[in-house]
């Protein structure tokens, strides 16, 4: 790994995301338009904690989408620009371009997190500082499945190339529905349960549910699901690295940009 | 002293079709080699496999000795390329993007851009957004890139494509003035037979994959056509058909009083003494020499 040039990347992501409107419209515009709907149906749900979970909730599920938006652009936006192999073709390796990429995701996920628990608590009174220090690892928690589910995606779209770049806005809500949110794991189809448990975010929100309704915080639950992250992320960057292999050996790496 | 790249046996296959097929070459410390071909001849797989953009099937690839992409940094670190193709991101500035490239190089970038800004004449054009650039601007904008971190071994893929003739002129003279004082060695593909011609030492034909001629540019403008002589004259075409026919030449009439002939070009001097023998007045005498196009234009009929 070396230190100049993940500060490259990272120059190239700053000096890019100063410039495209886009990126500040999906990072920005979108969760202060659902920091609302959320708000306002809290409030008119009631005043109970599992009610008020629902912001929190949609808080803490934040940082999972702009950290994984964050990691899959990027490339994108070197797809697009016609630049992603200008790139590849300096010393520039997969592992550093990936790590200032997540990087510059956690600094993305941890000020759309600021700004919009800033808003739910000017607006709603709504403080997620509640769940003191342990939020922080609530969100290195989320912040890592953001990136594992953003190299699996950009992995994806490496080896099949740009046809399937929505799953860079889509994907990641598959997640939602399973995870526990909004709304507990016991809520879902017995089916289903098995595997939303094996989701590593869900440990994060049933514990998170856990601490702020009963005030207790699961810590068997969320060593199994830091173990869980923590596989997750090394078979996601194993995915990427052999989809990058991939691409690379079926030209479809130099062919993105065409 | 061992060549800056060696490449041998070099292939790649997509399914059915072989793009490469078996490439052996070698690049000389400071040669111009080129790398011609038609369409879908392999000369752009064969160099997305020199920058380790696409995996060969088979073969071996080495710069400086060292084998790649084994030593992917150092060679890397070590050789650049530019391309009428290629590009940037074009919302950032020329020196936001040659920033950001001159950190991937390791490069202090504010002195080695100014000095690229001033040798391709774009310090006005430095904080102008890339995409705002005419496809000249766009192109040197690449070349400056291409020289950000003073590289050994360029590969230049039709680098002067949509440059005005005087820009052009004055980056083939770049591109000659780099290779003799600091002694970079340069693969070169073009269109532009005129400049392949003109700029490099050798030239590699390519065809379906396979490496099909190689030699200096005249070595194999000579191997594949004759010239052509045209002759206008003061009557008696019969004469010269006759005279013709003995030599077993093949020639034509184009119009009455001239023809044409293809002949090999130590020839000339005896037909034309032939043919004044025979009592014509030769009134006009041209002589079309062998060009590297007619070397592209007959690979190109072989492919098809």
């Amino acid at each position: 790994m070396n230190v100049i040039r993940i500060r490259a990347v990272l120059l190239h992501s700053w000096y890019h995301f100063t410039k495209s409107r886009e990126t500040w419209v999906d990072i920005i515009w979108f969760p202060l338009v659902s920091v609302l709907v959320f708000g306002f149906m809290s409030q008119y749900l009631g005043e109970g904690s599992k009610v008020r979970f629902l912001l929190l909730g949609f808080l803490l599920w934040q940082v999972i989408t702009a950290a994984q938006y964050s990691v899959t652009m990027s490339a994108l936006w070197e797809i697009w620009g016609g630049s992603l192999s200008s790139l590849f073709i300096t010393p520039l390796t997969l592992g550093e371009f990936v790590l200032a990429q997540m990087l510059s995701a956690s600094f993305k996920a941890l000020a759309v997190f600021a700004f919009t628990s800033g808003l739910a608590w000017l607006l709603y009174g709504t403080n997620i500082l509640t769940l003191g220090p342990m939020l922080a690892l609530y969100l290195l928690e989320l912040m890592v499945f953001g990136w594992s589910a953003g190299m699996f995606i950009l992995g994806l779209i490496l080896r099949y190339g740009t046809n399937i770049q929505s799953l860079a806005w889509g994907l990641i809500f598959v997640v939602e529905p399973l995870a526990g949110v909004f709304y507990p794991v016991d809520a879902l189809p017995a089916a289903l349960r098995w595997l939303a448990l094996l989701l590593p975010p869900t440990s994060v929100f049933e514990a998170a549910r856990s601490q702020f309704t009963a005030g207790i915080v699961p810590w068997g639950l969320l060593l199994v699901g830091t173990a869980l992250n923590a596989a997750c992320f090394l078979l996601a960057a194993l995915f990427l690295w052999r989809m990058f292999h991939r691409a690379k050996e079926s030209g479809m790496f130099a062919k993105l940009e065409g | 002293m061992p060549p800056v790249l060696e490449v041998s046996g070099l292939s790649k296959r997509f399914g059915a079709f072989a793009a490469v097929d078996g490439l052996s070459f070698s690049l000389e410390e400071g040669e111009v080699l080129g790398l011609l071909g038609p369409n879908g001849a392999g000369k752009t797989t064969s160099i997305n496999m020199l920058l380790g953009l696409t995996i060969p099937d088979a073969g071996v690839i080495s710069y400086f000795g060292r084998a790649f992409p084994r030593e992917r940094e150092y060679c890397l670190s070590r050789l650049n390329m530019a391309s009428a193709y290629s590009k940037v991101q074009g919302r950032l500035s020329v020196r936001q993007n040659l920033e950001v490239y001159a950190g991937l190089y390791g490069v202090r970038p504010e002195e080695r851009i100014a000095e690229l800004a001033a040798l391709l004449r774009m310090e006005r054009h430095l904080d102008t957004p890339y995409r705002n650039l005419s496809s000249g601007e766009r192109t040197r904008v690449h070349l400056m890139k291409a020289l950000l971190n003073s590289p050994s071994v360029l590969l230049l893929d039709e680098p002067t494509a949509s440059l005005d003739p005087d820009i052009r002129n004055e980056v083939l003279d770049l591109i000659r003035e780099l290779q003799h004082s600091q002694k970079v060695s340069i693969l070169y593909t073009s269109h532009d037979m005129e400049e392949v011609m003109r700029i490099c030492d050798r030239v590699l034909f390519l065809s379906q994959g396979k490496l099909v001629a190689s030699g200096t540019p005249l070595e194999l403008a000579k191997q594949v056509r004759d010239a052509r002589l045209r002759v206008t004259f003061d009557g008696k075409d019969a004469e010269a058909t006759k005279y013709l026919t003995g030599k077993k030449l093949p020639f034509r009439f184009p119009r009455a009083h001239v023809v044409e002939v293809e002949l090999p070009e130590e020839q000339i001097p005896g037909v034309l003494f032939g043919l004044a023998e025979r009592g014509l007045w030769l009134t006009r005498i041209e002589v079309e020499k062998p060009h590297l196009e007619d070397v592209f234009l007959a690979i190109a009929r072989r492919g098809r």
